[in-house]
């Protein structure tokens, strides 16, 4: 039974051990993504000029979302708000 | 008469007992839960097929005792010869199961399946993925105090980690005469998770808990930076986390280095877009028929009407229900020193089981807040909860094998 226990505080500080080093590991890759990375959308040049109008997250999706359903082969060129 | 004796000899009719009756009438419900409930089809079809055909006494389809196929000197018997005495379905079984091969074949498609852009923008909910693994080591030390061995013990707590392949990888290393019920036991409860997140949830989470809204506390407390390329974080971070836990866990690599390689070909994009698409369809699809059919297979009668199954699913659930309300509970402990409150759902998440844990603590969250969108939250614990898990079984296996 102790060896069990023993068992038990290896595995759950292992545990925790791992996904704290996953936090540190993510803020080192976010960190250094953001330092020497320019470009939001992995094609450089495209929708440039309304980069500034739309929220970054919401352009990665868009850009996410026309690669996979175009399987790579569609570009985003412009992302425009409409106003109606 | 005589043609009629023979006749009645050639079927299967006199090997038929009340225990293959019994074990059919399993086959039958777990049939009906997939088929009808549409709990978890793709998994439990093909195990609960496989549990019938390996009691159709003399179809020789169910898994023999790996004893007899072991040879003098710790040597086995080639595949061919397991095929020619055992037949087709323990060929199966000894070159896909026993050397561990399809479970992280599976994890591969898994990886590709993955998204680790919720957990990169939320990376300190990550934590609630490691808290939520308490229920394996709880019941580990629960069921070694009502007899289990320790490898039966640590094969029947991974059930807790809600990760099918995980459990099935454990149970394959540590108690491989196990691996039926534990499988069984392990896929139910993950079809049963709309089911055990609420009724856990609502045992301990305060009404006003339950409102927490994350966005306005993300507005309220910003994060200290934005991330300006995601892509590339995504690209860089199975990389980094697979070079990592190789060295701090070795015995993990198995599982989780194939679930990072799953996803590193997804977000390479276009040029490995062919490697992921046949990891996550063709190679997961064939991937999961003969794991379902080749578990099932090892539920024969003497194998499966034991007093120990009827603890496989006992410990099971509670091992589910105890890790759900540790990540509830490391929630709680946190908001009592944070400003930034967070929803306790989203510990109720770090388990595994992604993304159906996810979406169902995010429809509980809009039941009492119709504006309380908490997915992308719970995904960050839930995806966590999958290297949690990982981890939990490589430590498992590390000192128990």
């Amino acid at each position: 039974m102790s060896e069990a226990l023993k068992l038990m505080l290896t595995g759950m500080s292992t545990v925790f051990f791992i996904l704290i080093m996953v936090v540190v590991l993510g803020n080192i890759i976010i960190r250094i993504t953001n330092r020497f990375s320019v470009a939001v959308v992995d094609h450089p040049g495209a929708a440039a000029p309304s980069q500034q109008e739309i929220n970054p997250l919401k352009l990665a999706a868009i850009v996410s979302a026309v690669e996979i359903t175009t399987k790579g082969k569609g570009r985003v060129t412009l992302v425009e708000k409409i106003n109606e | 008469m005589e043609i009629l004796s023979e006749l009645f000899n050639m079927t299967a009719l006199g090997d038929i007992t009340y225990q293959t009756l019994i074990m059919w009438a399993i086959s039958f419900v777990l049939l009906y839960l997939g088929i009808k409930k549409g709990y978890e089809p793709l998994l439990l079809i093909p195990i609960a097929f496989g549990v019938l055909l390996a009691n159709f006494p003399g179809g020789q389809m169910g898994v023999v005792n790996p004893e007899l196929i072991e040879l003098e000197g710790h040597r086995y018997m080639n595949l061919f010869e397991i095929a020619h005495d055992y037949g087709i379905m323990n060929y199966l079984y000894y070159s896909l199961i026993k050397t561990g091969l399809l479970p992280p074949v599976i994890f591969m498609g898994v990886g590709v399946l993955t998204d680790f852009g919720p957990m990169l923008r939320n990376l300190k909910l990550a934590l609630f993925g490691a808290a939520a693994q308490i229920g394996i080591f709880s019941i580990l030390l629960g069921a070694i105090a009502v007899g289990f061995t320790p490898k039966e013990a640590a094969s029947l707590g991974i059930i807790g980690g809600a990760d099918g392949p995980t459990a099935i990888y454990t149970t394959i290393k540590l108690a491989p005469h196990l691996l039926g019920p534990i499988a069984i036991a392990a896929y139910s409860y993950m079809a049963l998770v709309p089911v055990i997140i609420p009724l856990v949830a609502k045992l301990f989470i305060s009404k006003k808990e339950f409102t927490i809204n994350m966005k306005q506390m993300e507005k309220q407390y910003p994060a200290k930076y934005e991330i300006k390329n995601i892509k590339a974080a995504k690209i860089i971070f199975p990389i980094a986390l697979g070079t990592l836990s190789a060295v701090l866990v070795p015995s993990s690599v198995p599982l989780l280095g194939m679930l990072l390689f799953g996803n590193l070909i997804k977000e390479v994009g276009s040029s490995t877009s062919r490697l992921a698409d046949a990891a996550q369809g063709p190679i997961m699809n064939t991937a999961t028929i003969f794991l379902g059919l080749t578990v099932g297979a090892t539920m024969t009668a003497e194998v499966f009407l034991s007093e120990k199954t009827l603890g496989i699913v006992v410990g099971g659930f509670v091992a589910f229900a105890i890790s759900i309300a540790g990540g509830i509970f490391a929630v709680k402990l946190v908001n009592l020193f944070s400003k930034k409150k967070i929803n306790p759902l989203i510990g109720a998440t770090g388990l595994s089981a992604v993304p159906m844990a996810s979406r169902v603590a995010n429809e509980l969250a809009l039941k009492y807040d119709k504006k309380n969108h908490i997915l992308q939250y719970c995904m960050a614990s839930n995806i966590s909860g999958v290297i949690g898990s990982a981890v939990a079984a490589g430590v498992l296996i590390s000192f128990l094998m």
